[in-house]
């Protein structure tokens, strides 16, 4: 062979190696995120036109909807496609983007990201790092770097991120290396999720006032729905509870009104928030999203939604979606670990029986004495214990408003639910997530000092 | 379009191409339109300065070869004619025109050069003299990429065409190409015409290895330039920066740190553009030859920057120390300090001169002839203590080869060519001299470094090691270059398996630690600014 041809297929057979080379720095280096990594790695791994619904949004999807949940209960297949901070003009792109393997699924679309303006340099990465090369993604790049006003000779970092995330060497571990979905099916684990709870009453508003929406996002609203109805797409709306100022609730009900007047369905969970039964005051982490307590109710209050509106098919136990019953056991399973045992049966819940207010918790001669107040219609309560470094554990139930565990270790927190009984079952009603004793104290015994310290000091 | 961007990777890739595809006759071209391409990307219009230079000193050398070869004709014709007398005084005449075309061609050259870089530096002196509301206006001036390095170049080609040192180009636009070509105009090196042109214009064969060693060479520069110098850079700059807040053994590792940050971005930078040439099957002068081996402040002027010391040498050094007027003085200078002093002053000014220039050439401040200055001072005071020294060792039992006192040369060597950075690096001369003066008056309040000053300094711990581990490498591989040892040679003849995988290694290496990307600027080498 002659030998400048020898020399250039070698040469050739150089540069493929790089490319690969270059293609495993990009597997190590940039899917450092690993919540992103999961919902997108979990949704491109979905059969073709298997999902009912694609829930598409910001942070305002994966801490209130968790799918192997809605799975559980209704059987439906609806997979999140979220993003934090996706800027509102993302939107679009992920649609074109979900349609290309799931063209006739129900697009979920939340509304709460369109009142945000600003797009950072991370917002742009989360998307772009772990899309898969095609004309759509670099449409989404350009349109997002064209709102943030970069400059196309500083887009390259998009397209091979590598480039930004190299110098984090030292930060790598062995995540990076070896990865795979974990098949929870984009379902939130993140510590936040699970352990956060934070009292946001002090900034719930509620309001039927309307206010004009953000300028920059009221166009991109307006040319979503227009690529919707030219599409002629199957869409659905949701605008997701939040406590937030009155002014950012009034601007939703502008966006619900918008979507609605193009004949598209919305739920604007802010005008319906008790059907949802979620309490601000412990199913939050923070006045922006849902803790796992939180998203229990509000998967069961759309997968409800769902299948009163829509006809999907109850898939459970068919061999294709072995997956999803698998993610929904799973997913229990971790779960199970920060909520008590009945929390997530929806069918076992009766939201109606209110939580009662601790009035007591004191520890004296390695006893705990716990009282409470009377929840009206309630049957009895079932009594449940945490202890350091385990898991909510049932002690039994009572129908007094006392307890005395005799056999209790000083590190204890204790938590009670009231009950009714249908027959022979127990529906479970409202209860305190992080109950009274050393190791967390609740609002209502705050409001009695003294009985807790007394409780630490003896 | 920098040197460190992929831009310019895609560039010579793409220029590459053309040069080995298109007929070879026509190569030079090719690196013509390539290198006004790339002049035009960074300087824009400017490029019509380059352009005017090129052709003005091309005209200029045509004028003077003309003149002496027409004297050199009539001297034939009339060879019979003339006595010997007669012949001296035309041959004289001739080297007058000669030298007033020379002069005219330097005098626009230089002058075009010191209006765009130093006219503000005088208006600047002369308003320090001028009555307040008599100031002279500065000006706005954009300098053309390069100027100082190819108006050095255009003059030096004219002193040798003046010198009949070689015939002038005849293709104006192949001159053009040897003052333009771009590999070398953003930092040098500074080549004769003899050195560089005959390769330009020649036909080049394409050859897969010497294009390996030009990837491998540039390779090498761009780990010496983003791994090394751009990663000490950020300590640097933060002490530099905020210098009052350091104490002296601070400014004493800031100025260390300068010294290598210089040398891996100046020698880094040389080692592309000589990569880049290699592809080509051009080879470059050689401008650096490891100058921290260097075991006085003199062989460090013959090992740094090697083509402006000969070019300072050949061009000012030579002229003045044997012109008439310094041979006066130097007569002179005999009477009254004796045969010692009087035989060296002549050597000694214009070593004094020759280092003010190098200074001045650096940019128009009084801190870079300071600069200038300190290294001609350490070189003119070795000479003049070199025998007292000499006492001394002999005194104390060292031997001049001994690897102990070789190794203290190198290291006092490197100290003194540092700390004289102080000048260049800092923002004035006088935070210079405070700087100097704080580094002995308050040495070490504090412990070296503490997290606190790691962090002050834009250090990571991982950042620190990459940092010791890749100047030892340097270290290493100028060692081994030191002893002739060429370790892309060794690789070469290195079965393929085992070369591919020291090729990938060497990029890995160098798309992980290298400083680039968002949050890095590693856009400019620091002498591009000059």
């Amino acid at each position: 062979m002659n030998r400048r041809i020898k020399w250039w297929i070698k040469a050739l057979c150089f540069v493929l190696g790089l490319v690969v080379m270059l293609a495993l720095f990009q597997h190590v280096f940039v899917y450092n995120d690993f919540r992103i990594y999961q919902t997108f790695s979990s949704f491109y791994a979905e059969k073709e036109d298997s999902l009912d619904a694609v829930y598409i949004g910001a942070s305002n999807v994966y801490p209130y909807y968790e799918a192997p949940l809605v799975w559980k209960d209704y059987g439906i297949a609806v997979h999140p496609l979220s993003v934090a901070a996706l800027p509102a003009a993302a939107v679009k792109p992920m649609i074109i983007e979900a349609r290309k393997t799931q063209p006739n699924a129900l697009f979920i679309i939340n509304l709460n990201n369109f009142n945000d303006e600003t797009i950072s340099l991370s917002h742009i990465h989360y998307l772009a790092d772990y899309m898969p090369f095609s004309r759509n993604k670099i449409d989404l790049i350009n349109t997002l770097c064209d709102q943030r006003g970069i400059a196309p000779k500083d887009r390259l970092e998009f397209y091979l991120p590598f480039i930004r995330y190299h110098s984090s060497w030292d930060e790598l571990k062995l995540y990076n290396f070896y990865r795979r979905p974990n098949g929870l099916k984009g379902a939130s684990t993140y510590n936040l999720f699970l352990t956060g709870v934070e009292d946001v009453t002090y900034r719930l508003n509620f309001t039927d006032e309307r206010k004009p929406m953000p300028d920059v996002t009221h166009p991109i609203l307006e040319d979503l729905l227009n690529y919707c109805q030219k599409e002629d797409l199957n869409v659905l709306f949701v605008i997701a509870p939040q406590a937030l100022s009155a002014d950012d609730i009034a601007k939703f009900n502008t966006m619900a009104d918008i979507v609605a007047s193009q004949g598209y369905p919305v739920i604007n969970a802010m005008e319906c928030i008790e059907d949802t039964g979620l309490d601000f005051s412990q199913d939050f982490y923070n006045g922006r999203h849902a803790n796992i307590h939180g998203a229990i109710k509000f998967s069961h209050f759309i997968g409800q939604y769902l299948s009163e509106h829509y006809d999907f098919e109850d898939k459970r136990g068919l061999l294709e979606y072995a997956s999803w019953d698998e993610a929904a056991t799973r997913y229990i399973d971790i779960i199970d670990d920060y909520c008590l045992d009945f929390e997530w049966m929806m069918d076992r819940r009766c939201f109606e029986l209110e939580k009662p207010a601790f009035m007591q918790a004191q520890f004296i001669d390695d006893q705990w004495h716990i009282e409470w107040t009377n929840s009206e219609n309630a049957s009895g309560y079932a009594i449940y214990r945490l202890q350091d470094g385990g898991t909510w554990e049932c002690l039994g139930t009572t129908e007094s408003c006392t307890y005395t565990d005799l056999s209790a270790d000083r590190h204890c927190t204790y938590t009670v639910v009231p009950y009714v009984l249908n027959g022979e079952s127990m529906s479970y009603g409202q209860y305190h997530v992080q109950g009274v004793g050393s190791l967390r104290s609740s609002t209502d015994v705050s409001l009695n000092p003294d009985n807790t310290s007394g409780a630490d000091d003896s | 379009m920098t040197l460190v961007s992929i831009s310019f990777l895609i560039f010579i890739f793409l220029t590459a191409l053309c040069y080995f595809t298109v007929p070879r006759k026509s190569q030079w071209i090719v690196l013509l339109i390539a290198s006004y391409l790339f002049f035009f990307s960074h300087s824009h219009w400017l490029v019509l300065i380059l352009m005017g230079t090129s052709l003005f000193t091309y005209f200029v050398a045509r004028c003077i070869h003309a003149i002496g070869q027409k004297g050199k004709a009539h001297l034939a014709e009339r060879a019979s004619e003339l006595n010997s007398s007669e012949k001296k005084a035309f041959k004289a005449q001739t080297k007058r025109r000669m030298k007033r075309v020379l002069m005219l061609g330097v005098g626009l050259d230089l002058g075009i050069l010191l209006f765009l870089k130093y006219c503000n530096f005088f208006t600047g002196s002369i308003n320090h003299i001028l009555p307040s509301g008599f100031e002279i206006p500065s000006l706005k001036l954009i300098l053309p990429l390069g100027i100082s390095f190819y108006t050095l170049q255009a003059i030096a080609y004219l002193v040798d065409i003046y010198r009949e040192k070689y015939a002038p180009d005849r293709n104006p636009f192949q001159f053009m190409l040897f003052m333009a070509y771009f590999p070398q105009i953003l930092q040098g090196p500074i080549p004769r015409h003899n050195q560089l042109a005959h390769q330009l214009y020649s036909e080049h064969t394409y050859d897969g290895n010497r294009c390996v060693q030009g990837l491998m060479l540039m390779a090498w520069g761009y780990f010496k330039k983003m791994v090394i110098a751009d990663r000490i850079a950020a300590p640097v700059n933060a002490i530099f920066g905020n210098n009052l807040e350091y104490t002296g053994i601070m400014i004493f590792c800031a100025a260390i740190g300068y010294g290598i940050q210089v040398y891996a971005d100046f020698s880094g930078g040389m080692d592309v553009v000589r990569g880049i040439s290699q592809i080509f099957g051009i080879e470059l002068v050689l401008n650096f030859r490891q100058p921290y081996f260097s075991r006085s402040i003199e062989e460090f002027w013959r090992r740094w920057h090697i083509t402006l010391g000969s070019w300072m040498l050949d061009y000012v050094f030579y002229p003045l120390s044997l012109s008439k007027t310094f041979s006066h003085m130097g007569k002179a200078a005999m009477k009254t300090f004796g045969k010692y002093i009087g035989k060296r002053l002549p050597a000694f000014a214009a070593m004094f001169i020759v280092y003010f220039l190098v200074g001045f050439w650096h940019g128009p401040d009084m801190k870079y002839i300071v600069y200038g200055l300190w290294n001609g001072l350490f070189i003119v005071s070795g000479i003049l203590l070199e025998t007292p020294y000499q006492k001394i060792r002999t005194r104390l039992h060292i031997r001049d080869e001994a690897a102990g006192w070789r190794i203290f040369q190198m290291i006092r060597t490197f100290c003194i060519c540092s700390i004289g950075r102080l000048f260049s690096r800092a923002d004035s001369l006088s935070t210079a001299w405070q700087m100097l003066c704080r580094m002995f008056r308050n040495f070490a309040d504090t412990p070296i470094l503490t997290m606190d000053t790691a962090l002050s300094l834009n250090l990571s711990i991982a950042d620190g090691i990459t940092l010791v581990i890749a100047i030892l490498t340097l270290l290493a591989m100028d060692y081994l270059h030191e002893r002739d040892f060429h370790l892309r040679e060794i690789v070469l003849r290195k079965p393929l398996v085992l070369r591919w995988i020291i090729y990938y290694a060497v990029i890995a290496i160098l798309l992980i630690f290298s400083t680039y990307g968002p949050g890095y600027d590693s856009a400019s080498f620091i002498y591009e600014q000059f």
